[in-house]
């Protein structure tokens, strides 16, 4: 009903009448962001005239199509539009690589000042991890995190990798407005507020940098596939680049 | 040549067809909740399908044109002036004179109207468009909604609106009823032609809906799925540019719970929440979500998903993806059809 194919280890469905899925049937796993960064790069690469965007996220990769132009494609292959689209993703997977390519992504340093001042709920991490707040910095910059995507709001990223001695359930109660550049961790994620949203993690830090400018394109600091450092950085060193990050 | 703002009533913003291209980075594409209205009042007033036009939100909005203008409305029943005479023409353009104060007191049918003038509105992009982004934090336009004593700087007419105003400034002068009738006064003249009610959507209280099954349909226990097609759903005070809360008489729920890993989700998916509601996404949603997708509005229904108000009801019908794009293909064949006709005129 919803056109789903259920083949091998992926499901094909339809999001309405002006979006398709791809969907690993999967965990969040560091293999099954490989497969979604190789099948994003693929559809891309492909330059499909009816493809108005691509989307990827945890486990999957989601198209949106117009549909005149599917229309047009479809007729010349005597095929109804869903029909032929699903066709040419399956076409698509197919051929996309399943071996681990290496990461083309950007690898992005992020400077965080983890100062009291700045993290209302670090120790609330340390109580729930029975650790001093020097183990929780050195714990958060010791790792390379993954993006796995952006969503939420614009340049939130999901950010894989969070080393499990600094899970921390979120807030009972999210926060109404968080500073923007705020550093946060949410249950086994971790991740950067680029503007001042609701929000229910639990902030220990946060970055001069800004992260989201619509003045420039892209926009975000951070896309899928890149790869994040936290550098633990000083007040000092904090105020001298905080001029940098207006929203514009 | 500008329109100055007095009011904005409830919710004034700007909407072009949106701006595609950047869900991957967290940026919803916005653009008008009504796109059918804001398209076709911009056509009939002789301008590009993809200009801006103000999305007026539920009434209260003043605006005074500097200079003898066209405009058109899009969109439900519509309760407004132009200075102190009625105005309630809909889907047909406007020629009002230099000086003239529009006033749009109350939606009726629907809770915006999209406000098009000939010439469209000069502009400062943001990601290639002039729709606004009222989750960035940005204090410009058109990012942010607007405010009385906003001042938006309208460009030189081409030459469709100006062959179009000669033709609505120079409609016969009627008189008695027939001029009440068409709306027509001392400052406005509307034009005796308007796009027919067979081709625009059927704005209501209690809009029918029709969706395509989302794939975690299967997921709803079985009194869950029927009551999605059977019930009416209330739309409680939780309604935006973002999405609407809808209550039904039935908590829609799962057979068990079921934690779903997010995904970019779509215009007009039909969310389902732990605490039985629906939130039915809208223009400028989050891009991505976890909640279980038990349906999914037909892009040609999104318009009377957009006109919903605190109040209404709606129901759901279902239709099959085939049924959906042919409904799309007639809508803009429909649309063509509009623009070819005004160019004939």
């Amino acid at each position: 009903m919803t056109g789903a194919e259920r083949t091998r280890d992926f499901e094909i469905y339809a999001q309405g009448d002006a979006a398709l899925s791809v969907r690993f049937i999967s965990d969040i796993t560091d293999d099954t962001h490989r497969r979604v960064m190789n099948l994003w790069r693929a559809v891309e690469a492909r330059r499909l005239e009816f493809v108005v965007e691509c989307v990827p996220a945890f486990t999957s990769v989601t198209i949106f199509y117009d549909l005149k132009q599917l229309h047009t494609h479809a007729a010349k292959s005597n095929a109804a539009p869903l029909e032929y689209l699903v066709l040419e993703l399956q076409n698509i997977v197919a051929h996309a690589s399943d071996t681990t390519e290496s990461n083309t992504g950007k690898i992005i340093e992020i400077p965080v000042c983890y100062d009291d001042d700045f993290a209302p709920d670090m120790m609330r991490v340390m109580m729930h991890r029975n650790l001093t707040r020097e183990q929780v910095v050195t714990l958060h910059t010791s790792t390379a995190y993954t993006v796995f995507m952006l969503g939420f709001a614009p340049g939130f990223a999901y950010l894989g990798g969070l080393p499990p001695e600094l899970h921390t359930p979120r807030l009972d109660e999210p926060r109404l407005r968080v500073p923007a550049g705020s550093v946060a961790i949410g249950g086994a994620q971790t991740g950067v507020y680029p503007l001042a949203t609701a929000g229910g993690w639990n902030i220990i830090g946060r970055t001069p940098l800004a992260l989201c400018d619509f003045t420039r394109t892209p926009p975000t600091l951070l896309d899928a596939g890149d790869t994040v450092r936290f550098i633990s950085i000083t007040r000092r060193e904090y105020e001298h680049q905080e001029h940098r990050r207006a929203v514009r | 040549m500008k329109l100055k703002i007095i009011k904005a009533g409830v919710q004034a913003t700007l909407q072009d067809a949106g701006r595609a291209g950047w869900r991957r980075y967290g940026v919803a594409r916005g653009g008008a909740m009504d796109e059918y209205a804001r398209r076709v009042a911009n056509i009939i007033v002789g301008n590009d399908e993809r200009e801006a036009a103000v999305e007026i939100t539920l009434g209260g909005f003043v605006a005074r044109f500097e200079n003898e203008a066209l405009i058109a409305l899009g969109g439900g029943e519509v309760e407004a002036m132009i200075n102190d005479d009625a105005c309630n023409a809909v889907w047909r353009p406007v020629f009002v004179e230099r000086g003239s104060t529009l006033e749009v007191r109350r939606c009726v049918t629907g809770a915006r109207v999209m406000l098009a003038v000939a010439g469209g509105f000069h502009l400062e992009p943001i990601l290639d468009s002039h729709s606004a982004m009222l989750h960035a934090d940005l204090d410009r336009l058109p990012a942010r909604a607007l405010r009385g004593n906003d001042e938006l700087v309208l460009r030189e007419m081409n030459r469709t609106n100006k062959r179009l105003l000669h033709s609505v400034k120079s409609t016969p002068k009627l008189i008695g009823d027939k001029a009440k009738m068409l709306s027509s006064s001392s400052s406005h003249i509307a034009a005796t032609w308007r796009v027919s009610d067979k081709i625009t959507p059927r704005y209501s209280y209690s809009p029918v809906l029709r969706v395509v099954r989302g794939r975690e349909y299967e997921l709803l226990n079985e009194a869950s799925r029927a009551a999605f097609f059977d019930n009416e759903f209330y739309v409680t005070k939780q309604t935006d540019r973002t999405g609407s809360r809808l209550r039904a008489a039935t908590m829609i729920n799962l057979s068990e719970p079921d934690e779903m890993i997010s995904e970019a989700v779509t215009h007009g998916t039909l969310q389902v929440t732990p605490n039985g509601e629906l939130i039915a996404l809208q223009a400028e949603h989050h891009t991505t979500g976890g909640y279980p997708r038990a349906a999914h509005v037909i892009t040609v229904d999104l318009p009377l998903l957009g006109q919903i108000k605190a109040g209404d009801t709606v129901r759901f019908r279902e239709t099959s993806i085939e049924q959906a794009h042919e409904l799309l293909m007639a809508r803009e064949r429909a649309i063509a059809e509009v623009k070819h006709r005004v160019s004939l005129i």
